[in-house]
């Protein structure tokens, strides 16, 4: 779980990480190879944006707790 | 043994780590019947995907290479060679199981992530950079399995 304003920013950063390398993916395999090597890849994004998610939605005073 | 000890925190120190399969199975794979089941599965998994002979590099994170006694699954990168991806498709049925997700989860307990070198050296490094952290954003060690035969 994300707590602190370090950490989100972590967090963002992987993120970022995680889409340039499906760019970079897109461009530099055959689209079956990409369709399976972005599945798990699109599954992990979605649990790191969920965790993103989930901090935003928590006030400061209740993230702090 | 090149591998350090853990971490209070059941996490390797921050790093890649390159240890022999057999070291990993060792280190990792032992200590009880569920660490030994996965090292099982991370064996076959390997030996099906050395067996496509373009093979390059292999990493592993996760609980498996915590001290966690019971860990959930495997995550497991595997950098094939140039042009694997065009040969995909033609490989045996057993062989392209572990280049499918759902698959691999089936079969290994795996997340088997993967890519050719296309993708650069570059991107490899930022992407080994994003498994150093935890998803609780806590840095850690993540091991480079290599062979004892040296041929990928």
């Amino acid at each position: 779980m994300i707590e602190t304003p370090e950490q989100f920013e972590r967090a963002e950063e992987a993120i970022t990480k995680m889409k340039r390398f499906l760019l970079a993916a897109r461009r530099t395999h055959t689209p079956e190879a990409y369709a399976a090597l972005s599945a798990p890849i699109l599954q992990e994004l979605q649990d790191r944006e969920r965790d993103i998610l989930d901090y935003l939605s928590r006030s400061p005073q209740v993230a702090s707790r | 043994m090149s591998l350090p000890a853990t971490l209070p925190n059941g996490y390797l120190p921050s790093g890649v780590h390159i240890a022999a399969l057999s070291e990993v199975i060792t280190r990792f794979g032992t200590t009880t019947p569920r660490r030994q089941v996965l090292a099982n599965r991370l064996q076959e998994l390997l030996t099906l995907a050395r067996a496509t002979v373009r093979l390059q590099r292999v990493f592993v994170w996760g609980s498996f290479v915590t001290d966690k006694p019971f860990p959930r699954d495997l995550d497991v990168f595997l950098l094939m060679q140039e042009g694997f991806d065009g040969e995909l498709i033609r490989l045996p049925q057993a062989q392209r199981d572990v280049f499918n997700h759902q698959r691999a989860r089936l079969l290994f307990e795996a997340d088997v992530f993967w890519a050719t070198e296309a993708i650069g050296l570059e991107e490899l490094a930022s992407w080994l950079g994003v498994y150093q952290l935890s998803r609780d954003m806590i840095p850690r060690g993540i091991v480079e399995v290599t062979f004892d035969d040296r041929n990928p």
